[in-house]
């Protein structure tokens, strides 16, 4: 099957080419016939990538040790959903999984545009067939996970080295997906953009038809974000949940675009502006995802995160180059074009809100870069890496994101167009009284932390101008539509999906930031302890009490147990674990994994991870952490997915209201 | 193997072929948003959301009776404008169809 596979790889590198000029021709002939032998090329293309993914699946399945990628990432004993989710477990897997996403998205893409006769569609497929046949040439020629292992025929490969154990994880099964599905969805507005700067169809018609695009990569990419810092905090074992590891902010910067742009997009929409700005954001989330990847599959900077490296980088950097020379030149080319003929009526209005909130995403996106790829400048300049870590990010980043809470609830309380001043003083008058009561209920019972203080202040206000939106569109709907309340609520969400839908996001992100304020107080400290001692952190009394050893072929599980009690009174038990995976190749070291233990409240939770066993000392080293507030985080992750899942519910096309 | 690929490439290359011998249209890709009639009526509808998202923002009282005044005068004259134009869109159109 690999060899098939492969010579489907390979028939994908010419059927791409063609598909590329073919839908040039396309646009610049503007024939059908063209046209259509694009989209057979498309279909085909789609079909083969399809088909390589699933026969590589079926590689891993079956135990074809003597390929390099399925001897490196599965090995017999695997459970089948690992080895299916070894895919995209490393580097070969993941570009081939890339490309995968990129090919289903394209599918439902050229589905929806089947009857599409316009212009503008063939260079979007010309942007995309680009995109193809990069990834084409990087799985052909650096990364082809269908390689066999020479002279793997004499023998020794009757087994693989099987997946990293800090991947055997059911988060691997879909925060992977999640995340790629949200950094290749990006692709799609990209190509829409650049069709627009190629074709000179630069009326709202692109804009309109990636809006949800742009949205379904923003939601997954958020659920990927998600997860991913649920997987660092229940996986790693290191205490908290976000590190500004480069693979991280990898994926958190074209978040921060891609989130100026949903809201930007709208201005657009509305009043016919910043079509230049909006066009930057769209081919800024689209490089922004190579950057990531380049910087963090290159190697060039080190990542914990990174389990599949190698000697791609030259590739992606010419990618990106490339894509940033071809893009640019494009937007000067048709500058004069996209220039706005309206203008912001009054600096008080939501258009100007909504830029303010643009410049901060923006600038925030370009402090996580800098950020970033700050080490890989002083070794290029001074020649010694210097590693900025999260002093830098907390410094930098925390007001920015108090700037941003706050402007989440400024915008949504101004009127388009224009408000005057005694208008804005009586809108936000119970915002912030709302504020202040929060910032002196803090200040005086919980903490006076400053940015905790503000975080609180900016909280209560944002959920003050949430509940005023609610509670002022119901009280209209109820008086002049005569509806009753929850018929009034039902209707307001479902006549206007994006205003109401978007504000549940926004109520999903005062909670993440509750979540976030938490780590201000969080404490955490190793103990090396043996059976029967009791150590203190805070308000908690832990003792050490056991370790259970269990042995089997695979895997050697050291589970060990406290009591703990919470200001003297008996409280719970502990169960963290540390976990040797034994390799199934004769000599190899096993590898560790940790299974911590959470104790999780709406308060804080207390967090243990088994760091290590001596059993020659019979001692253990322990780490316990407490963190207050964790708990909001994933709460409002869940509310986000749900304004967002109600933002991205089908329209029925008939419907022209737009307010309530 | 081989020769079931060589079968997947020579119907692969029959199929991107076929468009060009089957030549059953002769359509061509057009500019949807080219006509003046299609750019009016989407800018008449852009103002009568404006339209109904200002009566909302009133409602809310986001605006004052006086900016409501004022801006709503405003968008009703550029869409009185609009609508004057694409009504004259429509008749240029209607001429040139019955003339063909």
């Amino acid at each position: 099957m690999e060899i098939l596979a492969n010579y489907l790889l390979h028939f994908c590198l010419p059927l791409g080419v063609y598909a590329f000029f073919a839908s040039i021709q396309a646009g610049r002939t503007r024939e059908v016939t063209w046209f259509r032998s694009t989209l057979y090329a498309q279909t085909a293309f789609i079909i083969f990538v399809f088909s390589c993914s699933a026969l590589l699946v079926g590689c891993l399945l079956v135990g074809k040790f003597y390929m390099a990628y399925v001897y490196q990432y599965t090995n017999s004993t695997m459970p089948t959903f690992y080895k299916i989710a070894a895919l995209w477990g490393g580097q070969n897997g993941s570009l081939l999984w890339w490309l995968t996403i990129l090919c289903g998205y394209m599918a439902v893409l050229i589905w929806q545009n089947r009857h599409d006769r316009s212009t503008l569609f063939p260079y979007v497929l010309t942007t995309l067939s680009a995109i193809q046949i990069f990834f084409v040439v990087l799985l052909l020629f650096a990364a082809n996970p269908f390689d066999t292992i020479p002279y793997a025929q004499l023998g020794g490969f009757e087994d693989g080295r099987g997946l990293n154990p800090l991947l055997q994880n059911y988060y691997m099964i879909i925060h992977p997906p999640s995340l790629y599905l949200g950094y290749v969805g990006m692709s799609i507005p990209f190509a829409f953009g650049m069709a627009a700067l190629i074709s000179g169809k630069l009326d709202n018609e692109w804009v309109v038809k990636i809006r949800k695009w742009t949205l379904t990569a923003w939601f997954f990419l958020s659920i990927g974000n998600l997860l991913g810092a649920s997987w660092a905090y229940e996986v790693l074992g290191w205490g908290g949940y976000w590190a500004w590891d480069p693979v991280e902010n990898a994926a958190f910067m074209p978040w921060l675009t891609a989130s100026a742009f949903l809201h930007s997009v709208i201005i657009q929409e509305k009043r016919n502006m910043l079509k230049v700005w909006n066009m930057i954001l769209v081919l800024l989330s689209f490089i922004l995802t190579l950057t990531g990847t380049f910087l963090t599959r290159s190697g060039i900077v080190s990542s914990v995160h990174s389990f599949a490296q190698s000697d791609i980088g030259t590739y992606f950097l010419t990618f990106l180059i490339l894509t940033i020379v071809v893009s640019v030149g494009f937007l000067i080319y048709r500058l004069e074009k996209l220039e706005s003929k309206n203008t912001l009526d009054s600096m008080f209005s939501r258009e100007s809100a909504f830029l303010l909130n643009n410049l901060v995403l923006v600038g925030a996106a370009v402090a996580v870069l800098w950020g970033t790829i700050f080490p890989v400048i002083s070794e290029a300049v001074r020649g010694v890496k210097i590693s900025i870590g999260p002093p830098y990010f907390n410094k930098v980043m925390v007001p920015i994101g108090l700037i941003l809470l706050l402007l989440t609830g400024i915008g949504p309380m101004i009127a388009w167009r224009k408000t005057s001043i005694e208008q804005l003083k009586k809108t936000f008058y119970w915002p912030v009284l709302t504020a202040i009561a929060v910032c002196v209920l803090t200040t005086v019972f919980y903490t006076r932390h400053i940015a905790v203080v503000t975080s609180f202040t900016f909280c209560g206000f944002v959920l003050a101008t949430i509940f005023l939106e609610y509670k002022k569109g119901i009280q209209i709907r109820m008086h002049a539509l005569k509806e009753g309340f929850s018929q009034a609520l039902i209707r307001l969400v479902r006549k206007n999906e994006r205003r109401y839908g978007g504000y549940i996001v926004h109520f999903g992100i005062v909670l993440l930031f509750i979540g976030f304020s938490g780590a201000a107080f969080k404490v955490e400290k190793e103990f090396q302890l043996r059976a029967g001692q009791a150590e203190k952190l805070g308000k908690y009394t832990f003792r050490f009490d056991e370790i259970n050893v269990d042995k089997t072929p695979h895997k050697e599980v050291f589970t060990s147990k406290f009591s703990i009690w919470k200001n003297d009174t008996p409280f719970s038990y502990a169960y963290p674990a540390k976990i040797l995976y034994q390799s199934q190749i004769p000599g190899e070291p096993p590898q560790p994994g940790t299974e911590v233990f959470i104790k999780r409240s709406m308060i804080e939770d207390l967090y243990f991870a088994l760091l290590s066993f001596d059993e020659t000392q019979q001692t253990i080293f322990v780490k316990v952490v407490v963190n207050p507030l964790v708990q909001y985080i994933w709460i409002g992750g869940l509310f986000l997915i749900l304004g967002t899942m109600i933002v991205m519910w089908p329209k029925p096309k008939s419907r022209k209201e737009v307010t309530a | 193997m081989t020769f079931v690929f060589i079968l997947i490439v020579i119907a692969t290359t029959f199929l991107l072929a076929s468009p060009f011998y089957m030549k059953q249209t002769k359509d061509t890709l057009i500019e949807q948003t080219s006509h003046p009639v299609i750019e009016l009526t989407s800018q008449k509808e852009n103002l009568l959301q404006s339209i109904r998202e200002l009566d909302f923002d009133y409602q809310t009282g986001k605006v004052s009776a006086a900016d409501y005044k004022s801006l709503r005068a405003s968008i009703e004259h550029k869409t009185v404008e609009v609508m004057k134009k694409l009504e004259q869109a429509n008749a240029n159109w209607k001429e040139m169809e019955d003339s063909l």
